[in-house]
Formats: C-alpha cells, structure tokens, sequence
C-alpha cells in the first residue's frame, strides 16, 4: 500500500510522459500514406519514340467502373493517357497535368513497346523501370508490331474489362496451349540483353482493324469487337534492339527448344491427304553447347510426351507398330520446326535466342571465354544437331478414325 | 401434536421491537442486572442502531412459569425455524428448569436441547454483535454472564445455476452462487480428498467479507500458498464487493492489459485447476472465483477442451489462437495493407477495393476507427440493456448502421466485414478479461498501422511479445510453457493429448506432486 502511495508521483509522470508520447504518434502526418481512391492504377504502359526522347502512355483502371455491381457500361472501364518527355519519368509527371491521381505502377500487367522505339533499342528505357522502386518485375514485356504502343493501349477487349488484363492472361495461356508466343518480363529481358550469350525474345501484339475503332465502349457491343488485339510471332532481339519478326513454325521451334510447349498441338500430313494430330502434354527440352574437333557445336535434346488428338485418314492407330509411326512423325516434324527456326535466325538475325553460348560458357568456360567476342559471327555459322524422342502415350477414347468408319 | 408445539412456539415469539416498545422494559424485570435478559437485550439493540430487522424474541423453557431466555438475531439473515422447534419441543419438567441456576440452563441448551449445529459459547455483548451479523442467532439466559452464538445463517440465496459466462455444449451445466460455502462444498464435492485444504479469513474492515483460499495440500507449491496468504494479509481496505477487488489488489501487474489472474464461474475448472497445483480463492458475494497463478495460454483453453475429444479440442484451439489473431489484427492489417502496401494485394483485389472506396470521404484509419467504435458502443448498450431488448438492438444496431453506413458511402463494405470478422473473432476467446485486453490493443494496433504501415504493426508486435514475456504471475512466467519453453508441457497447451497422454502434470506450475497416472496400460499404484 504504501510503496503505492510513494510511487504516486513517478506514476503521474509516466502518465504524462505517455500523453506526450502519443501527441508524437499524430505529427508523423502518415509518411507516405496513400489511400487506395488516391491512386490511379496503372495496369499496362506503352513506350513510344517521340521527337524529343519517348511518348509514354499508361491505361489507367477506373475502378469504379470495374467494381460497379450494376449501372457498369456507361464509363470505360480503363482510361489511356499519354505524355511525351526526354526521359520516361518528365513523361509520366508530366501526365499529372491531365490526371487527377498519383500513378501508381506496383501493378502494371504489361509493357507494350512500339516497334520503332524496339528498333532503336530498349535499353535505355529500361532502366527507369528496373530502377524505379514502385514497380515489380513480373509484367510481361510485348512488342507492338507495325504500331504505336499507344494504339494498342487505346484499344478495348471484350470479355475482360481490363485490356492490360485480357493482354496478361491471354500471353499466359496462348504460351501454355498455342506455342508461338513467350512470356517474357523485365528481369529476363534485362539479362538476356546483357548477355552475350543469349539472345532476347518479345512476342508481338498486332491490332486488327481500324485502331480508331477500339477507343469507344460501343465496338464491344457486337459479337465480333474491332479492331482485336491479337499476339502474332516473336520478335528477335539482338542486344537491345529489335531484329525482325519469327513466323509461326518458327516461333514453335524456338518455343520446344525452351521446353515449354507441353499443351501445344503438332500435326503432320498422312502419307494419302488429311492430317494426324498429336497433343503434347509433357515436355522437357536441354540445350546443350560442346566444343568438338576445335570448333563449337549446339545440341538441342528434346523429350516430349503426347496424346492422339486427332486423326482425320485411314491409319490403323490400334495396328501394332502405327504408335511408333507417330512418335517418329512427331519427332520429324519437331526437329524440322526447330532446325528451321535455328537456320532462319543464324541467317538473318544473327542473334542467340537459343542459348546455346550460354550451355558452352557453363560447360566449356575456357573455351566461351575464347569465342564470347566474336559469338554473333560464330552463331551464324554454328553447327547445330536436335535429337527428338516422343511418347504417344494414350490414343484418345475411340480407336479406329470416324473417316474409316465413313469408308466402310 | 406437531401444529400445537407451532401454535405455541408462534405465541411465545413475541416480537419485541426496541423502538415500537421503549417503555415496556424496566416492567419485566425482575432482575435488571447487567446479566438480565431485557438488559441484553437493549445492549444489542442500542448496538444495532435499533435497526428495524433485529428481531429479539423472549421464551420460557417449561412453560409460562419457566426460566426465561432470549434469541436475538436479523430477520432474514437467519433461518431459526430448527431453533424455535427444539427449544419448544423440549419436554423436561418445568422443576428441572426452575432449580437449574441460569448457567446450567445455558449449559443444558448447548448439550442437549438445542438442535442446531455450530453453537459457541461466549462472553459480554461485544461477541455478540458479530454474530449477529454475521447471520448467527445469539441466545441469552436471564441472569447469565454467557451467551450462546448459534449457526443460523441462513435466508434467501440463489440457487446453483448455469453458469452464464462460460458455458459449454458438453460438461456440468453447474456454476458457482453468491454463497462462500455453498461454492467450497461444490469443490469439495468434486474433489473427495482430504488433502483439500480451505482456508478463511475475512477482509474489509466494515464489509467484512468472508475470503477463502482453497487448494489442494502436496499439490500446490507451499510457496504460492504463502504467497496468496502474504498479498491477502496485505489487504487493508474498507470494503470487498467482489472478487474483482480482491484481483485488483494482489495482482503482479496493474498496469497490463492482459489479466494475470484467472476468474471462472466453473466449479469444475476450479477442480482441474486445484488439481494442477493452481490456488483458488472464493470471496463471498460473488460466483467468480479467482484463480492462481494465471498463464497466457490458460485464457485460450475452454473447460470443455478436456470433455470433448482430444483431436477435436486440439483443432479447437488452433482456431481460437486464429481467432485471436484476427480479432487483434484484421483491422489494422487492412489499413496497413490498403493505406501503404498496394502492391501486397492480388490486382483484381485492388481493383475491388479501390473500387469500393470510390466515394469514401474518410482515410481508411479513420474509417476503421468509427466502424470500431459504432460497435463498441452497440455492444456496451447491449450488455446494458434490459435483457429482453438488448440482443435484438444490437444485431438491429449492427444491420442498420453497417447498411445505412455502405448506402451513404461513408464506409467501404469491406470495412464492414472486416470490422465484422474482427468483432466476432473476439468472442470466440473462452475469457472474457482477455477478450477485453484484445479490444484495447487492437485500437493501438489500428494507430500504429495507420502511421507506420505494416512496419509499425511489426514493432508493435514485437513488443507485445516483449512485454508478455516480461508478465509474471505469482512468481510463474506468464507464457509459460513457450517463454520459457518447457517440451513436457507441450502436450496441454497449443494441442491437447488424449487424456491418458497427460501423464505429468503441469511443469509450468509448481507443484510438489509431479505425476498424475499411470502410463497407459499400466497399474495405477
């Protein structure tokens, strides 16, 4: 009781000093407090190149729009706004004279740069965004092809609200299922450009239609929205710089050397018209780089495993020995897409997007320390070999082909 | 024959009130000494401030002509019925009592007449008043210098309810009463060991109250014992109302916001406290019984955790350490992630949010804080309220402003839900003085998110723990058995083994009795 009494006085100084304390806890005016209806979120940018350094363009989320539960439709639901600047950075603040909030890049989706601007080399615009601590590394980076970034960033999609979005999942599952396009994002970009022993890669996005089209919210009221955004074929970057554009096949080749086709459909014609469809569902690739008789050769070793899709002539498929016709088919048309896509970018691009300097520096460091220099001429002329096994491993759940049915 | 000893036993209880009759005294007295009856009489009653339920009855033993003696006692206080029966239902002849000296009357009352259990014999009036009460009836022979207390106590009570704070799906459905004895004989009744040691005492210089301290003799440290008795003779203080002053005086640390004293309304959590060395205290009054010493973990365990099964109680009390967790939490993560961590939320997530604040005209600290406060207020009022109305206003209270407060725009729906999951969180914790110390941390939380962001709740955290960790509880670490880490007792604290896993009891309590079974499958010696 009486210790209580004595500390009496300490206690009401502790008291008080608490009180000051929390007077404290009001004066930090909440360093960098931003409420979330302050930010304007950035879900794709566009870089362009503009007369006195670059345009850049951001689609901003109205999330209003995107939130609304009902009476959505009437406002678009992203804004595009665009600036020009000497350097990335005058550009975006730039933008705050039209904007009513503070850009916030945490979640930009994707980086769409015109081809131009890619032509001319993307290092230097790159840095602002490896720098800049607001934004992630995990956008993916697409090219815009024949186009203004801002074009495409003008255009709306159907089914997902926001295009930035549509452009981000679409990337993800046409990689995962169709095969001709890559993801790729700011940290792989960055060091496949300084490396010397790989080349970089950016999928293209065209806009099909009038891009004058794809700024209104009224085109997404048909069923068949134009203009569309569509991926189409890779780009080969040398360095920094854009090169020119991989077709198709060839952008598969490049895409099974990488080993991450598993969901891609492979078809090759039967011997009497028609053609045999086979789906990869397992896929496991090894670039390889060795020194034989003094000189560098690639290797490319590629398991796969797949089922019978589809199968539109008289083949016997539950015949013993057809199976076997078909991994052989498969492995053909795998090697060839891939020799293909080796042999048009030894010849025009001269650029390594394979890798294979980058299996010769882990597996021969003395002899890539000789070569690294003069890799872009060595490459071209590289001798590259590609061993394919494929796996049929189900036939689907019918086994003769309807056409033989038909037939009979 | 029954009615006629009633009949009578009703005429002779003439009420003598000091105050309506102040002038029939000095006609009756035949010998107004100091030991005479009316003397007696008017000294108790001067004591008493002539209070108006002191009831003084006069009795002749042996009928009209026998020796008088008087009972005094508070009217409802005492249960006299046994007293009055065996005094008139005596059946001596009335020469015995005439040639008994008044002593020997006294004598012969305590020894055989009187069928009332705990009779005292004491001297002069000062013992009396006590007594008196204290519920006791006290009895005066005319001319004797002694006079019998007699253990009466009795009257009114509440009967043994179901607890309302703690109540369970499976398990005794009894709680504890207003009453000291009523509350020590549910213990007893349950533990039927004569190493249960209850000691008394009374605290309060003018209340007082009856304390007693119960536990178990080779189970509990001697120190703790001692220890509860030094803090208990430490107490010097007017009044005891409840075993909440009692807590307030002898407990570690005042100024924490965790309790470190436990109370239950449960006689079988004081038995299973009891048997792992705990000391409990009863203070008479009151059906919270405290209990010592407390450890942190002890407010997440239900007594319900050792009736039901062991992998479903286990499980149980993961979700209540969850529940903790959000109701400490949640509000002042979502400030800290929506106000300065955008880039922690999943896009589409953001993209909901931020779409929900469209509108919103405060910051979300702000938000949070009126949210929290509404419902604070809601449920103070509901507690306060008239039972009958109070449930229904508040979940009226909760739908209408939470709604209104969305369709105005002055909050953000998710605000409401997470102010909702926190709310409900909070009750999920079996104590309701822990759930209490949740309330007040979680605004202080709030505060340092809305300032530092998740590096502030960080800190906080930390020392929160530090501050845990530094609590003590008549002299046992208070998070024990994690800090310090004590591996036997894992086995009852965050999981509960099956109950024949419990071998040894607590280590985390002292004890001086350290195993409770045998190992499965053997003999219990």
């Amino acid at each position: 009781m009486s210790r209580r009494l004595e500390g009496g006085g300490a206690l009401a100084s502790a008291v008080l000093l608490f009180e000051l304390l929390l007077g404290l806890l009001l004066l930090t005016g909440c360093w960098n407090r931003r409420e979330l209806n302050e930010l304007a979120i950035a879900a794709a940018m566009g870089m362009d190149k503009a007369a006195d350094g670059y345009r850049i363009s951001i689609q901003i989320i109205n999330p209003g729009e995107i939130a609304a539960k009902k009476g959505g439709g009437m406002m678009s639901p992203v804004v595009t706004y665009a600036a020009s600047g000497h350097t990335v950075m005058d550009a975006l603040r730039k933008m705050s004279t039209e904007m009513p909030r503070e850009i916030y890049l945490a979640h930009l989706r994707i980086l769409v740069i015109g081809e131009s601007l890619a032509r001319q080399g993307i290092g230097k615009v790159l840095d602002v965004l490896s720098r800049y601590h607001e934004v992630r590394t995990d956008f993916h980076i697409v090219a815009a092809r024949d186009r203004t970034a801002e074009e495409v960033l003008s255009s709306l999609t159907a089914l997902e609200k926001i295009p930035a979005n549509r452009l981000y999942t679409s990337l993800d599952l046409s990689e995962k299922i169709w095969a001709t396009t890559g993801k790729t994002n700011l940290d792989t970009l960055i060091s496949a450009i300084g490396s010397e022993g790989q080349g970089a890669v950016m999928t293209g996005i065209e806009i099909v239609g009038d891009p004058e089209n794809g700024r209104t919210v009224e085109q997404l009221k048909r069923t068949t929205p134009s203009p569309l955004l569509r991926f189409s074929g890779l780009g080969v970057m040398r360095q920094d710089k854009l090169e020119g554009w991989l077709g198709e096949r060839e952008s598969k080749g490049l895409g099974y050397t990488r080993g991450n086709l598993a969901g891609a459909p492979i078809s090759f014609p039967c011997p009497r018209g028609g053609y045999i469809g086979v789906e990869l569902i397992r896929m496991k690739s090894d670039v390889r780089g060795e020194v034989k008789a003094g000189k560098p050769v690639g290797s490319v070793r590629i398991r796969a495993e797949g089922n019978l899709s589809e199968v539109e002539c008289e083949t016997d498929v539950l015949k013993l020995g057809s199976i076997s016709e078909l991994e052989k088919e498969t492995e053909n048309e795998i090697r060839t897409s891939v020799l293909e896509a080796v042999r048009r970018v030894q010849r025009e691009y001269r650029s390594d997007i394979f890798g294979f300097g980058e299996a010769l520096h882990r597996a021969k460091p003395a002899a890539w320390k000789k070569w690294k220099r003069d890799w872009p001429r060595m490459f071209a002329g590289l001798e590259v070999k590609v061993n394919v096994d494929v796996k049929i491993r189900r036939i689907g759940t019918v086994g003769d082909p309807v056409v033989q049915k038909l037939e009979e | 024959m029954k009615r006629g000893v009633l009949k009578l036993l009703l005429k002779a209880g003439k009420r003598i009130r000091r105050s309506s009759h102040p002038t029939s005294e000095p006609s009756v007295a035949p010998r107004a000494q100091e030991t005479g009856l009316d003397r007696r009489f008017e000294q108790i009653s001067t004591a008493l401030g002539a209070s108006s339920d002191l009831v003084l009855k006069e009795i002749r033993l042996g009928g009209a002509a026998g020796p008088r003696v008087g009972a005094a006692y508070l009217d409802g206080l005492s249960d006299t019925r046994q007293l009055f029966q065996s005094l008139h239902g005596n059946d001596r002849p009335l020469e015995e009592w005439l040639n008994a000296s008044p002593e020997a009357v006294l004598e012969e009352l305590r020894r055989t007449v009187l069928a009332v259990g705990d009779i005292k014999v004491i001297d002069g009036i000062e013992n009396a008043v006590p007594a008196v009460l204290a519920g006791e009836t006290a009895l005066f022979a005319d001319g004797c210098a002694q006079a019998l207390t007699l253990g009466t106590s009795g009257g009114e009570k509440r009967g043994v309810e179901e607890p309302n704070t703690q109540s369970v799906i499976r398990g005794p459905r009894e709680g504890f009463t207003e009453l000291l004895r009523t509350n020590t004989a549910l213990v007893r009744r349950k533990i039927r060991d004569a190493r249960l040691r209850i000691d008394g005492r009374q605290i309060g210089r003018v209340t007082k109250t009856d304390v007693a301290v119960m536990y178990l003799k080779g189970f509990a440290s001697e120190a703790v014992v001692a220890e509860v008795h030094d803090r208990l003779d430490r107490i010097d203080t007017d009044a005891i109302l409840e075993s909440g002053y009692i807590e307030e005086f002898i407990q570690d640390h005042a100024f924490s916001p965790f309790p470190t004293i436990y109370n239950t309304e449960r006689p079988d959590t004081v038995a299973a406290g009891l048997l792992e060395g705990r000391v409990a205290i009863f203070v008479n009054g009151t059906p919270f019984v405290l209990l010592v010493p407390a450890l942190f973990t002890q407010y997440f365990q239900a007594p319900e955790d050792y009736y039901q099964r062991a992998d479903f109680s286990s499980l149980l009390r993961i979700l209540r350490l969850t529940s903790f967790f959000v109701a400490l939490l949640a509000p002042s993560l979502y400030i800290a992630v929506t106000t300065f961590h955008q880039e922690l939320l999943p896009t589409p997530l953001l993209i909901g949010l931020a779409g929900q604040r469209e509108g919103v005209p405060f910051p979300a600290f702000i938000e949070a804080l009126m949210m929290e406060i509404t419902f604070e207020i809601l449920r103070e009022a509901g507690v306060r309220m008239p039972k009958a109305i109070g449930q229904s206003v508040s979940i009226v209270g909760t739908l209408v402003i939470g709604q209104a407060a969305v369709e105005a725009g002055l909050v953000s729906p998710a605000m409401v839900i997470v102010v909702s999951i926190t709310a409900i969180s909070n009750f999920v914790v079996p104590a309701f003085n822990m759930a209490i110390s949740l309330r007040i941390l979680r605004f202080l939380f709030m505060g340092v998110a809305a300032s530092f962001g998740l590096f502030g709740v960080v800190v906080g955290l930390i020392g929160l723990v530090l501050h845990l960790c530094s609590l003590k509880s008549f002299g046992v670490s208070y998070m024990a058995p994690y800090a310090p880490l004590i591996r036997a007792d894992q086995k009852d604290s965050l999981l509960r083994l099956p109950v024949w896993a419990l071998r040894t009891r607590p280590r985390s309590i002292p004890n001086s009795n350290p195993v409770r079974q045998a190992p499965k499958g053997g003999n219990p010696s």
